[in-house]
């Protein structure tokens, strides 16, 4: 009996603990213990072909002096920018096939495969366009045709390129405007504006000394380190942003989204999703509808709203704050000395916490809100 | 004995077990018929919609049947009082449905086969396509680590329904929600062991897994670290049950 004794106690205190920790998370709490990575991905991907290519190929375009404009134009296949040594810009590009057979006869298709690729440039005045004329379809025996355009350009160039596949771009000092769809895009320690539009996709910007804007449909964007503002939008995907210098104006759409670690002021919108907002310099102002919204580390002012979702506001630092909460069919929760007005539809906060210097806006529609400080 | 048991248990579930391989093999020469008829993606697709619901549903059911049926036919005093270890007899009812779910994923994979052969979709997606390119080696590999992961995941969903149910016999009253509750505070548990135990076992070497993507319609192997300690703690936390479900059975239950 001492046994099942021990282990109906046992139950009654793990029950209590996970009454409390479910309760405290609240609904999204809930949802996010289910929905925790129990396996976690980590470190650098590394890509290798599945097969070594059966032909190979690479040629070099030559260098062009006093160019200030790069423009690629519906090119497919991988593409790589890097910094130019020199003040001239230069082009290479490789191509691989892979065959069916691996045969004599194939080898001769893969070759005539690989001539009737062209790439050139076409010259006017200071901007020179890129031209990849790639064979469609693939003749019998060919499995897969691979392009990889390489550029060094110089300081002070502007890149545009119209893309699909994988892009990288690194350390160089110019704007970048790309649109670019179904592949992964990195645009790193580069020192100009940047601008990507980009559809089933994956974007990582990092180091980056100008504005960035990004915009994503199907996908997932991530930032960090950029000195300057970041603004975009995120449909059906995933948003991370860190260490941004300036101003955060993004929104998304049917995804999750996180803003960390920002020097300037942040606005935000989400709808079915979880958003967190921490560590901002700048006001904050935030809207999200039908999912959870988490905003933490306030130290200025903010104007935070939520329509069917919940809502976390820790304030945070010496500062203070004048406090306007409502909630319309909805809760209010705070363990901070403020006046409370409520009636069978609605609930409000108000008063000031410290010196009352920021305003602090809360507004609810059938949800909850807990505000805290720490 | 543990043989012994373990055919007990197919035997006592073969009703079951025949009624759903049945209707299952129905089903497959319904549609191997209408391979040519209907469109071939929509014939696929009816051939996988049922029992990917209905097995995970089945080894649910079929996991709290096989000690529901001993306290129902009052067998359990049987059970509890041969001179065997208990976890003898829950591992021979944990392999005895493994049994079903294996049969039954064998039979779905043969199926399978034979309507995308039918079908003619076989020879244009995996046979012309980049998909040609897949090594037989890599595509059995993934295969059986695939197919481990989803029988692990069903063990584990076997033993947290089983441990419920026996848990459920300790109270007098109110078995039925306590077996709910039980349920969901192993999960609950389940989530918190992982979280905490991954970060205590962070030590633990990764594991390293080609992952296979398509990049401008060229193939190839992403490298990808997971982290192992989060596994190892869901490893410990299985086997931690396993044990108290053992425990349960042999010195708490009365029946």
């Amino acid at each position: 009996m001492g046994f099942t004794r021990t282990l109906i106690l046992l139950f009654l205190l793990v029950s209590a603990l996970a009454v409390w920790d479910m309760a405290g998370g609240g609904v999204g709490g809930f949802a996010g213990m289910v929905e925790h990575d129990f396996v976690r991905f980590g470190g650098q991907r590394e890509r290798v072909p599945l097969r070594e290519p059966d032909f190979e190929e690479q040629h070099s375009l030559g260098s062009l002096a006093g160019v200030r404009r790069v423009v690629i134009d519906g090119f497919s296949g991988n593409l790589e920018v890097t910094r130019s040594a020199t003040d001239e810009l230069s082009a290479s590009y490789s191509v691989a096939i892979w065959t069916e057979d691996r045969g004599a006869r194939t080898a001769d298709t893969a070759a005539a495969l690989a001539r009737q690729l062209t790439v050139e440039w076409a010259r006017e005045g200071e901007e020179v366009r890129l031209q990849v004329e790639r064979p469609q379809p693939l003749p019998p025996g060919i499995q897969a045709l691979r392009v990889m355009v390489r550029l060094a350009v110089p300081d002070g160039v502007q890149l545009e390129a119209r893309h699909a596949g994988s892009a990288r771009i690194v350390g160089i000092a110019g704007s970048v405007r790309l649109d670019h769809s179904r592949g992964e895009v990195e645009v790193r320690e580069v020192q100009g504006p940047v601008n990507i539009a980009s559809s089933w996709t994956s974007v990582r910007v990092e180091s980056v000394r100008g504005p960035v804007q990004v915009d994503v449909t199907g996908g997932e964007m991530r930032a960090r380190d950029i000195a300057g503002s970041v603004g975009g939008s995120v449909r059906m995907g995933a948003l991370q942003l860190r260490g941004v210098e300036g101003d955060v104006t993004f929104s998304v759409d049917q995804g999750a989204g996180r803003v960390e670690d920002v020097g300037g002021d942040v606005r935000v919108t989400g709808s079915f999703g979880e958003m967190i907002v921490a560590q901002v310099a700048g006001d904050v102002e935030a809207y999200q509808t039908f999912g959870a919204l988490k905003v933490r580390g306030v130290t200025r002012a903010a104007d935070l709203s939520v329509r069917f979702g919940d809502m976390e506001v820790v304030l945070q630092g010496e500062g203070g704050w004048t406090v306007d909460a409502v909630a319309e069919l909805g809760a209010l929760e705070t363990s901070l000395n403020l006046q409370r007005e409520q009636s069978d539809q609605r609930v409000a906060l108000s008063g000031v916490i410290g010196d009352g210097a920021h305003p602090l806006r809360v507004r609810v529609e059938q949800g909850s809100a807990r505000i805290a400080r720490r | 004995m543990w043989w012994q048991q373990y055919k007990k248990e197919l035997m006592g579930n073969r009703t079951e077990l025949l009624f759903l391989l049945g209707f299952f093999l129905v089903w497959t020469l319904f549609l191997l018929s209408r391979a040519g008829v209907w469109e071939p993606a929509v014939v696929i697709a009816l051939y996988g919609a049922p029992p990917s619901g209905i097995l995970p549903l089945w080894a649910l059911w079929a996991s709290v049947q096989l000690y529901r049926q001993e306290w129902r036919e009052n067998t359990s005093y049987l059970m509890l009082s041969l001179p065997v270890r208990a976890r003898v007899i829950t591992s021979a009812k944990l392999a005895a449905l493994l049994t079903g779910v294996l049969g039954f994923a064998l039979l779905f994979a043969v199926g399978g086969w034979l309507l995308l052969a039918r079908t003619g979709l076989w020879g244009e997606v995996f046979q012309r396509h980049v998909f040609s390119l897949i090594s037989w080696e890599y595509a059995v590999k993934m295969s059986l680590l695939t197919g481990g992961a989803v029988l692990a995941a069903l063990v584990i969903v076997a033993l947290v329904a089983q441990f419920a149910y026996v848990f459920s016999r300790l109270f007098s009253r109110l078995q039925g929600l306590v077996m709910v509750w039980t349920w969901v505070l192993s999960f609950w548990l389940m989530a918190r062991v992982v979280d905490v135990g991954g970060r205590l076992l962070a030590f633990m070497p990764d594991f390293h897994l080609r992952l296979l993507t398509i990049h401008n319609q060229v193939p190839e192997f992403e490298m990808v670290t997971v982290e192992s300690g989060p596994l190892w703690a869901l490893a410990l936390f299985v086997a931690g049950l396993y044990t108290l479900l053992n425990a349960v059975l042999e010195r708490a239950v009365e029946v």
